[in-house]
């Protein structure tokens, strides 16, 4: 039974994802391709999928919304991976390599990199081990990992109280970021009680994709001084660790909330936005601008801005809100008005949210 | 105005924490506004954290996203979160570790790095050593006492949903295990910054004494078929809830799990 539910969950989690993930390679620029990349990318087209079929049952089925959703989402992520492991065939028989391979030299590194590196997976290692063994007291888990029980079992989303039981008309503050069906769809295909999945199983998927986001900007950062690249992660990890300094810092919400929407938002998409800026913008100083195919990029870009609308609704405005301001920056340095534009375009989904939001809440 | 902005600057210094890494972050924004050539990185960096920084400060920035938040300006420190701070730091950080191993030697670098390190680690606050944390003692990272309480009265499969009444230290917990067990008030209730009031709640959150009676007057009226009663070294009942009908399933933990007959036959009554 165990084991069948592992299995389950990685292919749920892992599986599904990656496939999923295929399906912008092809407008991914070739270096830039590989596992990780697909994972997030997976992640970053299934989220929004869910929202895509979740708001619409949450709005018009009025009986067991959730059984409705667990069917269309099914669809729709067994097309999509279809698609992807499609895209993956295109890209191969082009005679391109589906993912770039690593340039992963480990005979060639130095003692000091190669310390780097273990301390930094030590890091994680432990992050891991304790996101297991030890349990974060969050009065916000009564509404946020209730409310994927409730789904779960009710098979109704949004029309129970997760505090009481009781039932109420539509939770709109919260129906919008649907983090929660998500994990409650998850528990229905594995089996799996999602208070489990919430603290047991998900630190395991959020956390390493997290770092390999960090590992994507330190890599990004310090291209041509990449015997570095162990330090900045090192750093990275022990800023998280040490990041406790308040209950309100990101790092905090990472490591003690890692399951809930607005920790997610915090800790994987805003980096996660950064990452994408910097792929989009920063090539060599006085160099040229490569003529790379950028087109996947801002397509990643906007999903990341639809992701931060599954995790929690504040995040629609604040991630438009960062990259506004980075846009602006960036046409500044660039001397190109188009950048706004693009900028204004990747946040169109965001102002559809909040017009959404703001026409229930009417 | 003004208020507005002292207002924000509490809120920076709440999530500061009056600890050092702050410190480490305006330094190293600091060293990049200096060291970092790359005029898309200085965007991303450098004048993106700064505009935000002057941004959360902005009264008329906060003012608009109080009102988007619906009124609710205590989440308002979240704004925070997109200066990436970290990255800023390790950043930061490495480019000078890195300028110093070219220019003065490995040790140099080696030295950099271990001081930014040592700046996060003491200049900051150990997450694992946080009063919230403790010790997971099953899979649900769900306190047993919870769990085996849940056992205990939730209804079998196919069976209607049951209403119970939790001690206040335990409705954070009762429907992360199993929403079978509806609760007659739930976290909304506890809280105490939200000062809601509710009359079960009222008697069973009395600093010493329950009134048992009074207690079951409410409960009744809501069908309320168990109570589990706050530990019984912590507080005292009026008197004997067996007075009243009551039968006693077990005490786990400390906490006496109570099953009302009275109640389930008024359902019976009401609903056949």
């Amino acid at each position: 039974m165990i084991v069948i539910k592992i299995v389950g969950l990685v292919l749920w989690l892992f599986f599904i994802p990656f496939c999923i993930g295929l399906i912008p390679m092809p407008w991914i620029p070739e270096k830039k391709r590989n596992v990780g990349v697909v994972l997030v990318a997976g992640y970053l087209i299934m989220l929004p999928l869910c929202w895509l079929v979740t708001v619409p049952c949450i709005l018009f089925v009025k009986y067991y919304s959730f059984l409705v959703m667990v069917k269309w989402f099914t669809v729709l992520l067994a097309a999509a991976a279809l698609l992807g492991i499609g895209a993956g065939v295109w890209i191969y028989k082009k005679g391109r390599p589906v993912l770039h391979r690593p340039d992963l030299d480990i005979g060639g590194m130095a003692l000091a990199e190669k310390a780097g590196w273990l301390l930094f997976f030590a890091l994680v290692a432990w992050q891991l081990y304790k996101a297991f063994t030890l349990t974060s007291f969050d009065g916000d888990d009564a509404e946020y990992v209730a409310q994927s029980l409730v789904t779960w079992q009710s098979n109704t989303m949004y029309l129970i109280r997760p505090y009481t039981g009781g039932t109420t008309s539509l939770d709109i503050r919260h129906s919008l970021a649907v983090l929660p069906i998500w994990v409650a769809y998850i528990g229905r295909m594995t089996g799996l009680h999602t208070t489990i999945l919430a603290h047991s199983v998900l630190p395991f998927v959020w956390i390493p994709l997290t770092y390999f986001v960090f590992y994507e900007v330190g890599k990004h950062l310090l291209k041509g001084k990449k015997e570095f690249l162990p330090a900045f992660m090192v750093l990275m990890a022990l800023l998280q660790i040490f990041g406790n300094v308040s209950i309100f810092t990101n790092e905090t919400f990472f490591l003690t909330r890692t399951w809930q929407g607005k920790a997610v938002a915090a800790s994987f998409v805003l980096p996660l936005t950064v990452w994408l800026l910097l792929w989009i913008f920063d090539g060599e100083e006085g160099e040229k601008r490569r003529k790379e195919p950028a087109a996947g990029m801002w397509a990643l870009l906007a999903l990341a801005n639809m992701t931060a609308g599954v995790c929690t609704s504040m995040m629609v405005f604040l991630n438009a809100v960062m990259i506004g301001a980075a846009a602006f920056w960036l046409a500044l340095a660039e001397r190109k008005f188009s950048i706004l534009v693009k900028a204004g375009l990747v946040c169109v989904p965001n102002v559809i949210y909040m017009l959404l939001y703001l026409f229930l809440h009417a | 105005m003004y208020g507005i902005f002292m207002e924000s600057v509490v809120i920076f210094k709440n999530y500061a924490g009056g600890r050092y890494i702050i410190v480490l972050f305006l330094l190293a924004l600091l060293y990049l506004l200096v060291a970092e050539r790359n005029k898309r990185r200085r965007a991303l960096f450098v004048y993106m954290p700064l505009s935000l920084l002057l941004l959360f400060f902005f009264p008329i920035f906060r003012k608009v996203f109080v009102r988007l938040m619906g009124g609710e300006g205590d989440t308002y420190y979240r704004v925070l979160w997109l200066i990436p701070m970290g990255m800023i730091i390790a950043y930061g950080g490495v480019k000078l570790a890195a300028w110093l191993y070219e220019r003065k030697g490995a040790w140099a670098g080696l030295l950099v790095f271990a001081a930014v390190g040592a700046g996060i680690v003491f200049g900051g606050k150990y997450v694992y050593a946080s009063q919230y944390m403790s010790k997971a003692e099953n899979m649900y990272h769900l306190p047993p006492h919870v769990i085996k309480i849940c056992d205990l009265i939730a209804p079998e499969e196919g069976e209607e949903r049951i209403w119970a009444v939790f001690p206040t230290d335990l409705v954070y917990f009762v429907r992360q295990y199993d929403t079978n067990i509806q609760l007659l008030y739930g976290r909304e209730m506890v809280e105490p910054k939200w000062q809601y009031a509710e009359p079960v709640h009222t008697i069973m959150n009395h600093p010493t004494t329950i009134d048992v009676e009074e207690l079951l007057k409410l409960t009744r009226e809501r069908y309320c078929t168990y109570i589990v009663f706050p530990n019984i070294k912590d507080k005292g009942l009026t008197e004997e809830p067996e007075n009243f009908g009551l039968e006693l399933i077990e005490i786990v933990d400390g906490y006496p799990v109570y099953y009302d007959p009275v109640a389930a036959a008024l359902i019976e009554e009401q609903f056949g």
